[in-house]
């Protein structure tokens, strides 16, 4: 699995590190604005860049979808000891890790930051954990997206349906915010779509 | 096994993400309609203006009604304000942002925060049980510098002090008045008293209430300023003239908001309920409502004003309640006893129409005069239509129970939609004749439903799918609608048919017998032929070398 794992980062390198980059960019960025101006103004530079974070997972589950459609590399991987259950564990892996790895340092920092800034830092944890974990799932859910329509060798049907997808997922958190609610849909959106890649990737012909 | 396991799962996944896109997409839609009929409403429909002195003249009382309430009340709701707060991450925000005036319903355990680097906070820990005020001071010292200390106060029912003790007692689910803090008026719902804390120093300490009878009366949810969302109260302009007398006062009285919608007010010095002072009076919508007087949840927002008249004992309060649909203002003016004095709401003028000379016939409600226009009206009915049939009948249930601004950004249930304002509405229908009323505007998706549902066992039909998943996928459309008929064209069996020999008709060419006249395939026998093809032209291929072979110099 290890194995799989780090093939698929090597494959993907490009769109494992991106969202990372943005990460530490808008980390950067939070610090010098904290230290510029008090308050929460270090909040605002942040949600452009997490716009671009999340469509940066998209493209990573999409080209990792896309490229074995084209490339048939679970096909050849089918020839050695490897199944395509493992193959897509493994993807789906990198897509949690690379979303962890650039939600969790930037929720750090931004905790750290309002515990030297901002008085009465505790008040606010409730809300930071939940639009945490709502950008985090949306970030999953936006990979998963990527997963589901990368599976084709359309390329428009690979922009189209990705761009559409993702505007709905997007949509969602303008329509509910960040309670509950809306985790509740993103939760129930990436099972329903982690199990339709799994159903059309494991019965696919060679 | 395993396809059958493949073929459940493809459903199922298709019919979720189905589900979700068209409720996201139809949820776009009506917002959409919402914002157009928004702005239908004319800004002289968003300011409600009463005048109790003149009702006071015309009820012919003796003494000067100037002395008994103010000239003119007028109420302001903002241009579309309350469809954008709606949706979203700002009512988000405005629920769980600390300090501030939350509406009723939202957890917020701060009471007040102030957001400066030596801002203090008033809020409520739940672990100790215990209201913290904590804060910094300045201290004047004897030679005349100062000092800034830094203060921490826990207050229990028992009494305050500098340390978190038992002695106090615990507070278990309090709401308090974030507006005034000195003395800051408390009630806990499960301990069902009033509390008044005294924080100043050297006169601090806390006093209890008389118990409140637990017999549904008395439920407070809001205290001090009272108000929701966006809407404004304004009192009369004072002339250079004649100043006016009447001024809002929110620090004279305590009032305190019920669960039904009565506003009472607080005998500070008792900490009793002092009597009525108003209710939340219902604004009038398309379809009207069963209540009169409105639960804090009912309106999408409120605001109370506590008139006073400078030099003397005369007091009002001034109530505006604004409608679900932000379409709808209504503004009440009560007299010191809680009286009904004065009121008013929006209205929009009335044309003549057709033939007419165009003049003004007389005004209408304005939330009804939106309604008036049928593109729009008929837009949101077909939208509505389109929506998952059982979502619109639980709509119909529980719609009702829904916090008022929840439609703005509800994408399953719709509590906004023509059926649950039906079951809101009816003062003098029956139950069951406002359910037929109900079932009437889902009629168009019933109709809708049942062709889609023939018309899908006909395909079945034509496909060869089994009876009972035809009639599964049949009742599965009738009971959610677009979703399930999306789902079923997705992701029935791609086969594609070839003639029967027998009835003509298309056949599956994986089944066995043909799925409409049960006949097998008519394969003929294979019988070898009896003559032969004698020669040696297979020696002569086996010879010949092969180009690889011809490339190869060895």
């Amino acid at each position: 699995m290890l194995s799989l794992i780090g093939r698929e980062i090597r494959d993907h390198i490009v769109f494992v590190l991106a969202p990372f980059v943005v990460g530490v960019s808008m980390m950067a960025l939070a610090i010098h604005q904290s230290l510029k101006e008090s308050g929460l103004s270090f909040i605002a530079p942040l949600i452009p860049m997490m716009c671009l974070c999340v469509f940066t997972f998209c493209i990573l589950g999409a080209t990792q979808m896309y490229g074995d459609r084209v490339n048939k590399v679970s096909a050849l991987l089918g020839t050695l000891a490897v199944t395509r259950n493992r193959i897509l564990v493994a993807r789906v892996l990198v897509g949690l890790l690379t979303v962890l790895a650039t939600i969790v340092p930037l929720v750090v920092v931004v905790l750290v930051l309002m515990r030297l800034f901002l008085p009465g830092a505790e008040f606010w944890y409730r809300m930071i954990a939940e639009i945490s974990v709502t950008l985090a799932l949306a970030g999953f859910a936006c990979y998963c997206v990527g997963l589901l329509v990368g599976w084709t060798t359309s390329r428009v049907w690979l922009i189209a349906g990705n761009m559409l997808l993702v505007s709905v997922l997007l949509s969602l958190l303008y329509i509910k915010g960040f309670g509950p609610d809306v985790m509740a849909v993103l939760l129930l959106c990436i099972v329903a779509m982690l199990l339709r890649t799994w159903q059309t990737f494991t019965s696919a012909s060679l | 096994m395993k396809t059958r396991r493949h073929s459940f799962v493809n459903i199922a996944t298709t019919g979720v993400l189905a589900m979700i896109l068209l409720c996201v997409g139809l949820f776009w839609a009506r917002w959409f309609l919402c914002v157009a009929r928004a702005d239908l409403l004319p800004s002289s429909a968003r300011e409600v203006m009463t005048y109790p002195t003149r009702n006071l003249l015309r009820a012919g009382e003796g003494a000067d009604p100037n002395l008994l309430a103010p000239s003119r009340v007028t109420a302001n709701m903002g241009e579309g304000d309350l469809l954008l707060v709606g949706l979203g991450a700002f009512p988000y925000l405005q629920a769980r942002m600390p300090g501030g005036q939350t509406p009723p319903g939202t957890v917020d355990h701060v009471y007040r925060w102030d957001a400066g680097r030596d801002g203090g906070a008033i809020y409520f820990d739940p672990v100790l049980g215990l209201i913290v005020n904590k804060g910094t001071e300045r201290l004047r010292r004897d030679d005349g510098t100062t000092a800034i200390r830094e203060f921490v106060y826990y207050a229990g029912p028992e009494g305050l002090a500098q340390t978190p003790d038992q002695k106090l007692g615990r507070f278990v689910s309090p709401i308090a008045d974030a507006f005034r803090v000195e003395p800051q008026t408390v009630f806990d719902r499960s301990l069902r008293r009033f509390f008044a804390i005294r924080w100043r120093a050297g006169d601090e300490g806390v006093r209890k209430g008389p118990e409140l009878p637990d017999d549904g009366k008395y439920q407070p949810v809001q205290i001090g300023l009272l108000d929701k969302n966006y809407v404004r109260i304004d009192k009369p302009p004072a002339l250079s003239s004649q100043p006016e007398s009447w001024m809002m006062d929110y620090l004279d009285r305590v009032l305190v908001l019920d669960a039904s919608g009565r506003i009472d007010w607080l005998d500070l010095e008792t900490l009793e309920v002092g009597g009525a002072a108003g209710h939340l009076p219902m604004p009038e919508t398309f379809l009207g409502s069963r209540r009169s007087v409105a639960r804090p949840e009912d309106v999408s927002a409120y605001a109370v004003a506590p008139f006073r008249r400078a030099g003397s004992d005369a007091r009002g309060t001034a109530v505006a309640t604004v409608s679900r649909e932000g379409l709808a203002l209504q503004l009440s003016y009560f007299d010191a006893n809680g009286v009904q004095i004065a009121g008013d709401q929006s209205v929009m003028p009335r044309y003549e129409e057709g033939g007419g000379r165009g003049g003004r016939i007389g005004w209408t409600p304005s939330e009804k005069a939106v309604y008036s226009h049928a593109g729009l009206t008929i837009a949101k009915l077909l939208l509505e239509n389109l929506h998952p049939p059982v979502l619109v009948l639980l709509s119909y249930f529980l719609g009702p129970e829904f916090e008022a601004t929840a439609g703005y950004r509800s994408l399953f249930l719709l509590p906004d939609s023509f059926v649950a304002m039906v079951a809101r509405s009816g003062r003098d229908v029956t139950r069951w004749e406002r359910f037929f009323w109900a079932v009437g505007f889902m009629l168009p998706g019933l109709v809708l439903w049942a062709l889609l549902a023939v018309r899908l066992d006909r395909d079945g039909i034509r496909v060869g799918t089994p009876k009972y998943a035809r009639r599964t996928w049949v009742y599965a459309t009738l009971i959610l609608g677009l979703p399930a008929y999306i789902t079923y064209r997705l992701t029935r069996p791609k086969a594609t048919l070839v003639t029967c020999a027998n009835c003509g008709l298309g056949r599956r060419p994986d089944f066995d017998k043909c799925h409409r006249c049960g006949s097998p395939w008519s394969v003929p026998e294979l019988t070898p032929p009896a003559w032969r093809v004698l020669g040696e032209p297979e020696s002569a291929e086996v010879s010949s070398p092969t180009p690889a072979e011809e490339m190869d110099p060895r």
